[in-house]
């Protein structure tokens, strides 16, 4: 398992404008194609509507033709699926569930069904927020493991960021 | 055999029309091993057939595991193949063949019959074993498609031929060794297999079960994809939507070791050779174990 922090090449202000997905997650595009058509990776294959009939906050890029995924038909792979999500805000402890909601569907979709805590996940996440002076920041993630990890670390992820937060109210 | 420096190869890179197995998790296994038991009894039947109508019983060799399964099985089974006296087995048997075949003992109707179910017979074999290779029964399976293949080769030859300056190698137990497939990339959209609709907007969702009538579109079944199955045309049936692949673009093929779709293997080598040189197959004899592009494995 390996959460880390990293460079965001690809945000998600590049496929929705934050000011209006603030509270969504933004299940982004895994690559482009040569002729720079977004693609997913195709356990991403109904996975948007699915959620969002649920009632979670999930959204892709806004596309004029049909999505295109792209399939690789080895098998076993170690990584069973690699997600790109778009934060629009901070974490919160519900942003997680529905990120882990939405990675544990993906598995389902790469094993035809069956799920499994065990399976192991590529997460890349671009976290977005406008500060009250308008001021934009952007971080990335990344986390490699198991899909049932990705709760606790994610979480660890929020409560460290929260103990940073009251000590730098405690020094003010 | 052709093994190394083979300079063109030809296969299946992937089977269309059918439900391939997921890449890894527990239904691959499953359905991995419900194809392949149901290969090994096709294969055992079909052998069976072609033993009854030639009159033998059983075949003959029984020391063809190759090394790396040394350790599971009994130690008098792995002793250095002695070649010479199996040839002269088949040589007997292939005279013997000729004399009953002569007196009218064996019909030849029957004899092409026996030989059709030797062909079929190893390739469901073959199949069996690409499908069980990770299974337990993929030992016994192995041992199988040898027999099956040394009593073909040793009554009939194996069909494998130079013509026109090409060694072509298309036999089924000799492809059976080259332990790699083909794994194919490529990017498609995705219908929905209830309404034919984008299946990223239709209003059928992933996990929940709808029911559907059962009828065949484009010669398949509309509830399993398959071309042959049990659905009768018109019941209904309760079923998940899945993905029907379409606007494919292929990107790329690659030769992997365990390709997604197991049956997606090379079907056949050809090597240039001189137009005096002759092709042999050594699938009559006992294994001399697996390769891929790395070599022996």
């Amino acid at each position: 398992m390996e959460l880390v922090e990293r460079s965001p090449d690809q945000t998600i202000s590049q496929y929705v404008d934050p000011s209006t997905a603030r509270g969504f997650i933004i299940m982004m595009p895994d690559c482009k194609g040569q002729d720079g058509v977004p693609l997913f990776h195709d356990d991403a294959v109904g996975v948007i509507k699915t959620l969002q009939a649920g009632g979670l906050p999930v959204v892709g890029p806004s596309v004029s033709q049909p999505t295109r995924y792209l399939s690789e038909y080895s098998a076993a792979p170690q990584i069973v699926s690699s997600i790109v999500l778009g934060v629009a805000g901070n974490f919160t402890y519900d942003i997680i569930k529905v990120i882990v909601t939405l990675a544990k569907l993906r598995i389902q979709n790469a094993l035809h069904g069956a799920g499994s805590d065990d399976a192991n996940v590529q997460l890349e996440i671009d976290e977005i927020d406008i500060r009250p002076d308008g001021a934009v920041s952007v971080r990335g993630f990344s986390y490699i493991g198991p899909v049932g990890g990705i709760e606790t670390s994610l979480g660890a992820l929020v409560r460290g960021h929260e103990e940073v937060v009251r000590d730098s109210q405690r020094c003010n | 055999m052709i093994r190394r420096g083979a300079t063109e190869f030809s296969g299946l890179v992937v089977r269309t029309g059918v439900p391939l197995p997921p890449p890894a998790g527990p239904d691959r296994q499953i359905l991995l091993r419900k194809d392949g038991l149901a290969a090994m009894m096709h294969a055992q039947r079909q052998f069976g057939s072609a033993l009854l109508a030639i009159g033998i019983n059983g075949p003959s060799v029984l020391n063809t595991a190759p090394a790396a399964y040394a350790q599971d099985s009994p130690p008098k089974l792995f002793r250095p193949p002695n070649t010479q006296p199996l040839k002269q087995r088949w040589k007997w048997a292939r005279q013997r063949l000729v004399e009953v075949t002569e007196n009218q003992l064996i019909d030849h109707a029957e004899l092409l019959h026996a030989k059709n179910q030797l062909d079929l017979a190893l390739t469901s074999a073959v199949a069996a074993y690409n499908l069980l290779e990770d299974e337990p029964e993929g030992f016994h399976v192995h041992r199988l498609a040898h027999a099956i293949g040394e009593v073909r080769s040793g009554l009939f030859h194996c069909p494998v031929a130079v013509k026109d300056g090409v060694a072509v190698q298309n036999c089924p137990l000799a492809l059976l060794h080259f332990r790699m497939g083909f794994s194919i990339g490529f990017t498609a959209t995705r219908w929905c297999s209830i309404c034919h609709e984008d299946l990223d907007y239709c209003v059928h969702l992933l996990g929940k079960t709808y029911s559907l009538v059962a009828q065949r579109i484009e010669n398949s079944c509309n509830i399993c994809g398959q071309r042959s199955c049990g659905h009768v045309v018109g019941d209904s049936y309760d079923v998940h939507p899945t993905g029907i692949i379409r606007q494919v673009d292929l990107h790329e093929v690659s030769l992997v070791h365990r390709p997604r779709d197991p049956l997606a293997r090379v079907q056949e080598f050809r090597q240039h050779v001189d137009a005096a040189q002759t092709a042999t197959c050594d699938c009559w004899q006992p294994c001399t174990g697996f390769w891929d592009l790395g070599g022996d494995r």
